[in-house]
């Protein structure tokens, strides 16, 4: 009787209170003002400096954003120099070192091919303290979650800014170790170099990671969380790796991000902030109310990679497999070509008849035996241990 | 019924004593002395008693209260009588047995009528059969009433009948059962029409030419009575009042239930607890608030808050007073139930137009909550049950007709629910409690002390290491001395505190412990003279002591590096000097105005920041700072605030009202949330923030049908507020040292035409109301270095231009009633992405104007049912159900509208708080 009534009144809690009601909306208005430019990127002496410009789209745009192409980009220091920056297509600029110190100060000039010339507002060349080191915890429910690490002997640097990339290593379901030749309408042994089974994923940060040490009494960041790898999941199949990218920021570079954070991450719950507008250091010289997006800042890079292997985390739990089971193929070429030529099925390996001569191949279809086809790409990065 | 017969028998048996010993009547009369001033009759009959030998049988109920002077030397017997019982409709006869009976009327003749013994007769055979209907129960409470009702009243001194002029009868209206004051009685004589209101403490005055009258006295939920009077001078009266218990039989329709076209406010609206529980409210906890919410004119921006937009005025514009305390938190539970315990609650009166001039300080309304008294005859209380919170309140003497009190507790039990959710969950933790004691002393017959304690505490964590803690303090002492029936005073003094605090401890380097808190102390004296029956004044002072605690940021734990950050005490001073005199000029004219002094003062210590002049506040244009010491006069504002209303009657049932106010506030909330969040701050005027003010004007239309049982008015309003604070884009509000260089100065206009028809009486209660208004801020300050939307004209975040609500009660028996609630309005204004971009990986959102966009249309029906067990008046509990649904439609009506990105991608969601009809179940019983 208690057990019904505590599940009734549990019934009732959830319905209430913690199952709000969220629905996909779609916004019947029309939205107006787009177009504007978009850069995002900082400079940096101790690596690539990279600006990515490109525009805003509507808002119903089908998340196509228009790269801007062919504009000419350069940083300017204070003390006359002049560093332009090349461009490498799809709206991406490049640098790949400029020798900058921190007692000049930096600004980016943008001249655009419609005719605009856009100028950001001098910033400081911060030093960007190293990071102290990459960690992580594990707990069954959670997964793992990474955090960063830093301080600043000098006190100086308060203001964080951090992005990732991920990279981990995983396989394809089954091992094909044989390739369909399509002209020749044969099986052949697959060399190593045309391996489909391990691939390497790569993901890059998606949110904005900033941190700030103004409220201690130590510039001390601790455990800063970045990711968080859900339990069981293919990152951790076999071996995973983060770099992580730490940057410097002013107090207004990361008032901007932080702003930028609240209004595109944050939002959704009873109590938090609204929307505002977002207003950054770039504006356009030709015309000066029309509105930049991005912010540029300036200071040193410090970059860590920590790896984890699955070896680390006993208990985790994952396992890929394929949904359809193997299929025999027969050696004849009429089983060939109607299997590995129309059917897309791949072979894996040789099958042999009960103490005999082969009779077939053991295949599959293609998604079970390429990891290519789940994103990755089979070449090992240079970094990967063995 | 007993005691009738027993009077009865008793009356005879004089009569037949009287008729069966037949003497002669004594030749010799004897001679009589008496001096007596100002003296009840009792007193005079008994000194004539003893002087003359003759004995007096009499009803005393048809002579306590008369006084009189009489001065006689050495007169016959007669001559004195009739002096005693001149001017009154008392008469005498005397007997030949030196009996003297008086009577009222018609004196009392020897011999009996014709049908005397049948009379007789019948009566003795109901009393017999004994049968005890409900009529006949009421019946039997009758006599007393009708004893009270007919008897002639006299006040004052009978020699000054024939003096010009008017007379002042004052005294207190109560419960006859509890002994609680009855607020908003109508008090009046018909023949001239006059009438007067009684006051939160039950207290009337009224004005009244010498003579006979009938007193009517009139509330809703007691049974009307009158009073028979014969004035000459100036009395006290003390009245009380039957509750309503069942009226089987009639529905008194009367003329004075008019009080909306005779008062004198407008946009004036009072709701008494009894209508509160009705309404239907989501998990059946009756709340004040939500009830508040459907009067027209008042808004919110959604379900999550208790906050309130009256005429357009943001949230914190409202004065919320709770026996005269402030209440700066009105929400529990993350807004889901409000901070008043139903239980102790007796009526809200909400002030949005002609705000009298003993309030000040906000700009909206002012929301005046008073609690009831408690039982002065016997110990009861009453407790409830719901599916989230419990609540218990007992009340009862602690001496008899003189001191009660009222204790009262509410509480949550959803922890063990949330230990009881999935893993996610399972940390997750809320609750909350209020504690409401009151008492009242009354100490003679002149002064009376109310001591009113409350305590509100709520803590809340949703499944991370951040707690949540916010809560309210109050203490306040009142005092009433009436000096005379023309003037009484109210002073009050006490201490409310509103703090709340954020701790975490999930990362133990910054492991951190946030707390604010506001501190007010405030005295108050209020007077209230009745000169006469043409003006009646109402003057006082009140000084309030703040000292706010802004912000304080401490490491929690030893391992945590968070370096200590406390804002500076900010400490001030508000004072307000007021005058109000109404004058009914005639019958049909009176007029109200009002004047109100308010000074501000910004006290040291402190340090103030100085900026550039001329130039936006910022970290750019920042000079120097100035040190003040203590007690320093740092910045004094001051301003005097008007307070004019008029009222004309045009017929019996239709008058038009018009008012016009000025107010001056001084504290200010910051929020850049859309519901008052528990983290808001609040923030005094300092030299750079300057006293936000305002002045609305109002014309009202009323007009009562159906014998004043439906009351109909029209008000519309146009509103200006001046400095109104908004903050800029990306402002940090707490911990912010410079908080002028985030914060933005606003103007604001709000107008509307607000329609309300109202039918409180009847098996068919309830009222509708549609509002049209619009609010529209306008941030132009030269100052700010930043312009919201180009300058121009923008919706407030509570700009619902039309809201129509329907609250009613059908009462099916005196056990059954089932009411409905229903509420349309338009959605609020959201800022809404104008595009998107990609950065940081991801597509995001791009914003610019604010408020430019609207939320879909809200809709909502709630409906409950009320079961009542059986009316037996002598039973140990009395108790009842209450069974509901909240949003019966179900509708998913839209809280917010968000776009968020999500792994790379913008997604837009529609967020409701209450998807799905809730259903509910509360249990309740009184003892």
């Amino acid at each position: 009787m208690t057990r019904i009534i505590r599940s009734i009144l549990l019934f009732f809690f959830l319905v209430v209170f913690l199952w709000r009601c969220k629905e996909k909306y779609v916004s019947p208005y029309k939205s107006t003002g787009t177009g504007y430019l978009v850069v995002e990127g900082y400079i940096t002496g101790n690596g690539p400096t990279q600006f990515t410009l490109s525009r805003t789209v509507d808002l119903s745009g089908n998340g196509v954003i228009p790269p801007e192409t062919k504009a000419s980009v350069q940083v300017e220091g204070d003390d006359n120099s002049v560093f332009p920056l090349t461009e490498q297509g799809n709206g991406i600029y490049v640098r790949s070192s400029m020798g900058l110190n921190t007692t000049t100060k930096y600004r980016l000039r943008i001249k655009t091919s419609d005719g605009k010339e856009y100028l950001s507002d001098a910033v400081m060349y911060k030093k960007t303290p190293a990071i102290d080191s990459v960690s992580w915890t594990y707990n069954g429910t959670e997964g793992i979650k990474l955090y960063v690490n830093t301080h600043d002997p000098a006190n100086a640097t308060h203001y964080y800014l951090w992005q990732y990339n991920e990279t981990w290593q995983y396989t394809a379901p089954e091992q094909s170790l044989y390739k369909y030749l399509r002209n020749q309408n044969e099986v052949v042994y697959r060399p190593y170099s045309e391996q489909i089974y391990t691939c390497w994923k790569n993901a890059a940060s998606t949110k904005l990671f900033l941190g700030n040490s103004t409220k201690l009494t130590q510039d001390v960041i601790y455990l800063q969380q970045l990711d968080q790898i859900p339990a069981n999941t293919q990152p951790l199949g076999i071996l995973f790796s983060i770099l992580v990218n730490q940057y410097a920021l002013t107090e207004d570079g990361y008032n901007f991000l932080t702003l930028m954070q609240k209004n595109t991450e944050s939002l959704g719950s009873i109590f938090d902030a609204q929307p505002s507008a977002l207003r950054g250091n770039i504006h356009c010289l030709t015309n000066p109310s029309e509105q930049v997006i991005g912010f540029v800042s300036a200071g040193t890079l410090e970059q860590k990679r920590l790896f984890i292997y699955r070896s680390q985390v006993p208990d985790w739990r994952y396992y890929t497999s394929c949904s359809l089971k193997d299929t025999l193929v027969g050696l004849d070429s009429a089983s060939l070509i109607q299997f590995f030529a129309q059917q897309s099925y791949i072979p894996l390996e040789q099958h042999y008849a009960r103490g005999g001569p082969p009779d077939g191949w053991t295949s599959n279809v293609i998604s079970c035996a390429d990891c290519r086809l789940q994103g990755g790409t089979t070449t090992k990065p240079d970094y990967w241990p063995n | 019924m007993n005691r009738t017969i027993y009077y009865r028998s008793l009356i005879i048996a004089c009569l037949l004593f009287a008729i069966n010993r037949v003497h002669a009547q004594n030749d010799r009369q004897p001679l009589i002395t008496v001096h007596f001033k100002d003296t009840s009759m009792a007193v005079i009959l008994k000194e004539v008693e003893l002087q003359s030998g003759h004995q007096f049988y009499y009803d005393t109920a048809d002579l306590d209260t008369t006084r009189l002077s009489i001065q006689e030397d050495q007169q016959p017997l007669e001559k004195v009588l009739g002096e005693i019982f001149s001017g009154t409709d008392l008469s005498y006869f005397i007997d030949r047995q030196q009996h003297i009976f008086i009577s009222k009327g018609e004196p009392v003749h020897e011999g009996l009528p014709a049908d005397f013994f049948e009379r007789t007769v019948v009566n003795r055979d109901t009393a017999r059969t004994g049968v005890s209907t409900r009529d006949d129960l009421e019946e039997a409470s009758k006599p007393q009433v009708a004893t009270l009702e007919n008897k002639l009243y006299v006040i004052g001194d009978k020699s000054t009948a024939d003096l010009p002029g008017v007379i002042n009868l004052a005294g207190f209206v109560r419960d006859a059962k509890t002994g609680e004051p009855v607020v908003g009685a109508s008090i009046y004589i018909d023949k001239p029409r006059i009438g007067v209101a009684s006051d939160q403490y039950g207290y009337y005055s009224i004005s009244l030419p010498r003579g006979r009258h009938i007193l009517n006295i009139q509330s809703i939920g007691m049974r009307d009575t009158r009073r028979l009077l014969l004035v000459y001078g100036d009395g006290k009266m003390n009245i009380d009042l039957q509750t309503q218990v069942l009226t089987l039989k009639k529905v008194t329709v009367s003329a004075e239930k008019a009080s909306n076209i005779r008062r004198m406010e407008m946009g004036v609206q009072k709701i008494d607890i009894k209508t509160i529980k009705q309404v239907p409210v989501v998990f059946g906890e009756a709340d004040v608030l939500r009830v508040v919410m459907t009067l027209p004119g008042v808004k919110t921006v959604g379900e999550a808050s208790t906050g309130l937009n009256v005429r357009g005025g943001s949230a914190d514009q409202n004065l919320v007073l709770f026996n005269d305390a402030t209440i700066y938190n009105t929400a529990h539970f993350f807004g889901l139930f409000s901070a008043f315990n139903p239980e102790v609650v007796k009526d809200v009166e909400l002030y949005k137009s002609s705000i009298p001039a003993r309030f000040g300080g906000r700009l909206s309304s002012v929301l005046d909550i008073s609690s009831r008294e408690g039982n002065k005859k016997n110990i009861t209380g009453s407790a409830g049950i719901g599916l989230l919170t419990s609540r218990l309140n007992i009340e009862g003497p602690l001496v008899k007709d003189k001191t009660s009190f009222i204790l009262g507790g509410r509480t949550t039990y959803a922890n063990w629910l949330l230990a009881n959710l999935p893993d996610q969950y399972k940390h997750s933790r809320a609750s909350f409690y209020d504690l409401n004691l009151n008492i009242s002393h009354a100490m003679g017959k002149k002064d009376n002390l109310y001591f009113t304690g409350y305590l509100s505490q709520d803590h809340f964590n949703l499944n991370n290491d951040t707690t949540y803690g916010y809560g309210n303090r109050n203490i306040s002492v009142k005092w009433k001395h009436i000096f005379n029936n023309k003037i009484y005073s109210v002073v009050a003094g006490g201490y409310d505190k509103y703090q709340y605090n954020i701790s975490s401890t999930e990362n133990p380097v910054n492991a951190y412990r946030l707390g604010f808190d506001i501190n007010q102390l405030y005295f108050k004296a209020h007077f209230n003279y009745f000169l006469n029956a043409n003006h009646t004044f109402e003057f006082g002072l009140s000084t309030l002591r703040y000292k706010l605690h802004p912000g304080s940021y401490q490491p929690e734990g030893k391992p945590s590096l968070v370096a200590p950050d406390v804002l500076q005490p900010e400490q001030a001073l508000e004072s307000a000097l007021y005058l109000s005199d109404k004058y009914t000029i005639s019958n049909a004219l009176s007029v109200e105005g009002g004047i109100r002094y308010s000074l501000y003062n910004y006290l040291g210590p402190s340090v103030v920041n100085n900026y550039a002049p001329g130039q936006p506040y910022s970290t750019g244009t920042f000079i120097d700072s100035t040190r003040y010491g203590a007690g320093a006069n740092i910045k004094t504002y001051g301003k005097p605030e008007f307070r004019l209303s008029a009222r004309y009657i045009l017929t019996e049932n239709l008058s038009i009202k018009a008012g016009y106010n000025t107010q001056q506030q001084y504290i200010h909330a910051l929020s850049n949330t859309t519901a008052m969040a528990p983290t808001d701050i609040w923030k005094l005027s300092d030299p750079h923030i300057k006293p936000q003010s305002g002045d609305q004007v109002s014309l009202g239309l009323y007009r009562n049908f159906k014998s004043n049982t439906i009351e109909t008015s029209v008000e519309v309003y146009y509103k200006r507020i001046r400095n109104f604070l908004d903050y800029s884009s990306g402002a940090q509000l707490i911990l912010n040292h410079h908080i002028e260089t985030d914060v933005l100065n606003t103007q604001g206009k709000a107008y509307g035409v607000e329609l309300l028809i109202k039918k409180l009486t009847g098996k068919f209660n309830g009222w509708f109301s549609y509002t049209y208004s619009r609010t529209l801020l306008r941030q132009d300050d030269p100052n700010a270095g930043e312009i919201i939307n180009h300058g121009e004209y923008y919706p407030a975040n509570y700009d619902k231009p039309h809201d129509v609500t329907f609250v009613g009660n059908y009462r099916f028996t005196h056990r059954f009633s089932i009411s409905l609630n229903a509420t349309y309005s338009t959605g609020r204004p959201i800022t809404l992405p104008i595009g998107v971009f990609y950065y940081a990986g991801s597509y995001r959102t791009l914003y610019a104007d604010r408020n430019a966009y609207r939320i879909p249309d809200y809709f909502r029906t709630d409906l409950s049912m009320n079961i009542d067990g059986n009316h037996k008046v002598h039973q140990l509990t009395h108790n009842s159900w209450t069974i509901g649904v909240y949003n019966l439609t179900g509708r998913k009506n839209p809280y917010s509208v968000y776009y968020v990105s999500e792994g790379g991608a913008v997604n837009g969601y529609k967020l409701s708080i209450f998807g799905s009809a809730i259903p509910y179940v509360n249990y309740n019983i009184r003892f």
